[in-house]
């Protein structure tokens, strides 16, 4: 046999006979460690992914601070005066809610990564800092001050999209960010969705993320009645097949409790660390919207929670001053829904409409300074404030977003009142909580609204108070007393004033779908 | 060859050059074994369907450590220091058919052999050229005279077919060994030691030499199959070499020891198969009655070139011609392959096993599953990919950087199609109207 037996050559074969075979058994390893139950091929592209995501952002980082250093020092010896960011402290948090970051608009839940890494720069350079769970709940309760543009980022799911695409971001930007997850999707084998628990003690440990609890199963929808048509898990009484009947109360409060303990154990034990806080699935307030055949059931949902966890979060809506106050603190605090069209330009936007506000304060609305539309339709082009009723209702309504920390001031608008009444509110708690002027043709009232139930405060008949193109109006509060003014007077006044907060503008008309205003500018000054 | 100048500003060059080679080789190897790497963590993650489709799961694990195991014999392959004490006499037979642009050439290389004049005789055979071959072969063979023993041109004025040829060569041969040379192929002068060197040995009784593409650089097609060639010769036939069992000695530069080869010489030229007389597949059917009783090799030092078709139906017609004949003649081996060493005869039954399954998987994969499944044969193709990337990283670190990377996706694209020619070849096995060129 022509064979080639030599020691160097069986000495190179076994060598490299070993180093395959070391290399192979090293990369599943690595697999498994890094990625878990991942499938390889998904593992593969993962990585690609990390490393090339990780390189990209930190050149692009090192080229922007490069740049921000060469122009604050061409700046400095322009002497041109520098930017300063505001050093005030913060006196509401918002939260921002997230799912997936995703390469093309699929659904429009999911926000793209061009629009995410837009949004994020975009808050970096206007100064806007992230923070943690606990600088949160320290500064709700008082014990912490913050710089004004704080905010805490979440992400909702447990996604592998919620982690991959964003965390190299937040490593160059120096951000924070809360995963909620959903305890026993983390455990689906082999999946491409859902964060494995190998990934998610990886993320816990870069140290720039936490994770918060978003339900043990209670994120799919589970059949209400014998056809098995689905129902939102916390909710909706489920149908129990065994004994063909939807559940008793005390059922779907056991079920929901059950879901929130195993959840909290689940992660606390996996991930050894206490896990407290908790974002509702489908959480505009448990998907209350969707509830259909149980109306206690999200209120016990939040009774419960609030026994398992101690920080509960839903979703923010115009009915709510968008951020979290230190003053009201509950159980509940809310969130921002970031919308799969907005920009960078569009965020920043509505986060820095809902900064408390200082006064004095005017506004021609030539841009959105953040007006929440509590019901009706609201129209801010033609540097007006239009104010509509939907077709079925006899009103609209809007208040001021960040103008709830106002305690004395005088709030007067400029309008073209053609028909219907006006109300200038003022002390708006929440858009069913507030007191008002109310202009009708030829009287005024003066009246507080808690809850949406309305007492009469005062009233004053004066034939000056008609329709006009061009009226003026005013609520003045000041200590104790409330005045509502017309052309600048005072016409009305009352004693009685049990709570302070911002301003708003409803309009009302008994004919259904009539109701219309349409607001020039208006002018809040300290009183 | 270099010119070395004594100058020493000349050697640190030198060294630095051949740092620079070291560290392009080594990256080289390293890129290979990554595939190899690469390709293993494939039938890894594979191993799912592997085990689920237990026929295809052998053949992917076959075909992978079948053409691992052929480089790694390959790199075990040791040829034969030259023996200069053992001198037998040689003769070369050049059958020639239309073949005048290059049949004087490739007798005129005869004359410039390092070997002693009087062991060499040269015998070539006109093979009822319509051209000027034979007056040409006059011309050079007046022209050679002086440079070997006896030169001899034999006429047939009527085509006969290249085993007339190569038989009458043999029979008229009156030396020890008869090297048989294609007519349009050139053996470098330092061949014939190579190639009679594992003659000294009585069991050896054919000796293939290492031929490599003439007009490598005129096309893509020369520069693709000169891969080809390179990697038959180099990691294919060595192979087969460690246990002398290579199954085709080719005609275009081999050498036959003429006392065994009489044992049957008229056995192979009267060879009928299916009833019909063979008249293509002569190399690869001489070699098999060899390797009957005694044992091929293949000496790597042994250099020849060759002249390749350079037109793609030229080229499709011969390798028809050559699948029909390998079908044939391993048909007749796989008779009595079993008796020899253990390890060459599961190459050579896996070889067999895989070549005929090879279309049927590749069907299975690029044409069925997608049709059925509606999913992309991207395992398929990426390990397709990956050893026809092995096969040609291993050209490229051996021979140097020559459109390597391009040639390996036309090497794919040929490797798809000539696939297909197997069973086609199959199909029209009795058919020998392709039989001539």
């Amino acid at each position: 046999m022509y064979l080639d037996l030599s020691i160097r050559k069986i000495g190179i074969l076994t060598f490299i006979f070993f180093v395959l075979l070391w290399g192979v058994f090293l990369t599943f390893d690595v697999k498994d460690r890094r990625y878990g139950s991942t499938p390889p091929f998904a593992s593969v592209g993962l990585a690609f992914q990390e490393v090339s995501l990780r390189a990209w952002y930190a050149l692009e980082s090192g080229m922007w601070r490069t740049s921000q250093t060469a122009s604050a020092a061409f700046a400095f010896l322009a002497g041109w005066p520098t930017e300063s960011h505001s050093s005030r402290n913060a006196r509401a948090i918002p939260t921002l809610t997230y799912h997936r970051i995703v390469g093309s608009q699929n659904d429009l839940n999911n926000v793209t990564v061009a629009n995410f890494k837009d949004q994020m720069l975009t808050l970096k350079r206007s100064g806007w800092e992230s923070i943690t769970l606990k600088e949160y709940r320290e500064f709700i309760a008082g014990e912490r001050d913050l710089p004004e543009k704080s905010f805490l980022i979440t992400f909702d799911d447990g996604a592998k999209e919620s982690f991959y695409p964003v965390d190299p971001l937040f490593e160059v930007l120096g951000y924070e960010g809360v995963l909620y997850v959903i305890a026993s999707a983390m455990y689906t084998l082999e999946s491409t969705y859902y964060l494995s628990p190998v990934e998610i003690q990886r993320l816990l440990d870069t140290g720039r993320w936490e994770i918060g609890s978003h339900s043990y199963d209670g994120h799919q929808p589970y059949p209400t009645d014998r056809e098995g048509n689905g129902g939102i898990f916390f909710a909706d009484k489920l149908w129990r097949e065994k004994e063909a009947r939807l559940e008793t109360d005390e059922e779907f409060t056991v079920r929901v409790r059950e879901d929130l303990v195993h959840a909290r154990s689940t992660l606390e034990t996996a991930y050894d660390r206490s896990v407290d806080t908790f974002a509702f699935p489908l959480g505009n307030e448990t998907g209350i919207e969707g509830a259909s055949n149980f109306s206690e059931g999200a209120a016990i949902t939040e009774d419960q929670a609030e026994r398992v966890y101690s920080l509960g979060f839903l979703q923010t809506t115009p009915h709510r001053y968008s951020f979290n106050y230190p003053a009201e603190s509950s159980f509940i605090a809310y969130r921002i829904h970031v919308d799969h069209d907005w920009d960078g330009k569009r965020l920043l936007q509505e986060m820095e409409n809902g900064i408390p506000k200082d006064l004095p304060f005017e506004d021609d609305f030539s841009t959105d300074r953040g007006w929440l539309p509590a019901w009706g339709e609201l129209d801010l082009g033609k540097n007006n404030l239009s104010l509509t009723a939907d077709g079925d209702a006899s009103s609209a309504s809007v208040f001021l977003d960040g103008s709830k920390l106002w305690q004395s001031y005088s709030f007067n608008a400029a309008m073209n009142w053609q028909s219907g009444s006006v109300f200038l509110l003022a002390d708006v708690v929440n858009s069913k909580t507030y007191h008002s002027c109310a202009f009708s043709d030829g009287i005024v009232r003066l009246q507080s609204t808690v809850d949406g139930e309305t007492k009469i405060l005062g009233e004053k008949r004066d034939s000056s108070i008609s329709h006009g193109n061009d009226i003026r109006i005013g609520i003045r509060v000041r200590g104790s007393v409330i005045e509502c003014l017309w052309d600048y007077r005072s016409i009305l006044e009352a004693y009685e004033r049990p709570r302070t907060g911002g301003i708003g503008i409803q309009v009302w008309n008994p004919e259904l779908g009539t109701a219309a205003l349409t607001v020039s500018d208006i002018l809040v000054q300290p009183f | 060859m270099r010119v070395f100048r004594g100058n020493s500003s000349h050697r640190l060059t030198d060294t630095t050059r051949g740092l620079r080679d070291t560290f392009v080789d080594l990256g080289g190897w390293f890129f290979f074994f990554s595939i190899i790497y690469i390709i293993l963590l494939f039938k890894v993650v594979t191993y799912d369907s592997i085990s689920s489709h237990v026929f295809f799961g052998i053949y992917s694990l076959l075909i992978t450590s079948y053409i691992l195991s052929r480089f790694l014999f390959a790199y075990l392959h040791k040829p034969i220091p030259i023996d200069l004490t053992y001198e037998p006499s040689v003769t070369f037979v050049v059958p020639a058919k239309d073949e005048e642009d290059n049949i004087e050439e490739t007798i005129r290389r005869f004359a410039t052999v390092e070997y002693p004049r009087e062991k060499i005789e040269v015998i070539v055979i006109n093979d009822g050229s319509s051209d000027r071959t034979l007056e040409r072969m006059h011309r050079v063979a007046h022209e050679i005279e002086g440079a070997v023993r006896r030169v001899e041109v034999v006429n047939f004025p009527i085509n006969r077919g290249k085993r007339y040829g190569m038989a009458e060569g043999a029979k008229r041969a009156e030396h020890e060994i008869v090297i048989f040379i294609d007519s349009d192929s050139f053996i470098e002068p330092s061949a014939v030691r190579h190639l009679v060197k594992y003659f000294s040995d009585p069991s050896v009784g054919a000796a293939s030499g290492h031929t490599d593409v003439w007009n490598r650089d005129t096309n893509l097609l020369t520069q693709m199959q000169a891969i080809r060639y390179y990697i038959a010769f180099k990691v294919y036939k060595a192979a087969e070499s460690i246990f002398g069992a290579v199954t085709c000695c080719p005609g275009c530069c081999s050498a036959y020891r003429r006392k065994y080869v009489m044992e049957f010489v008229d056995e192979w030229l009267h060879q009928k198969f299916l009833g019909v007389e063979c008249t293509y597949g002569d190399d690869r059917s001489l070699t098999n009655f060899m390797i009957r009783k005694y044992r091929a090799v293949y000496s790597p030092m042994a250099k020849a070139h060759t002249v390749v078709p350079d037109k793609f139906r030229k080229y499709m017609r011969q390798q028809q011609r050559w699948k029909k004949s390998w079908i044939r003649e391993t048909f007749i081996a796989a008779t009595f392959m079993w008796k020899k060493n253990l390890i060459a005869a599961t190459s050579f039954y896996s070889y067999v096993f895989l070549a005929f399954i090879s279309p049927i998987v590749f069907f299975r994969a690029v044409v069925w599953y997608p049709a059925v499944y509606d999913s992309w044969p991207v395992v398929y193709l990426t390990g397709l990919f990956l050893m026809l990337l092995l096969h040609g990283l291993y050209y490229r670190i051996h021979v140097g950087p020559r459109a390597w990377l391009l040639a390996i996706g036309n090497f794919w694209f040929n490797t798809v199609i000539l696939m297909w020619q197997l069973p086609w070849a199959v199909l029209t096995l009795r058919d020998t109207r392709w039989g001539t060129r």
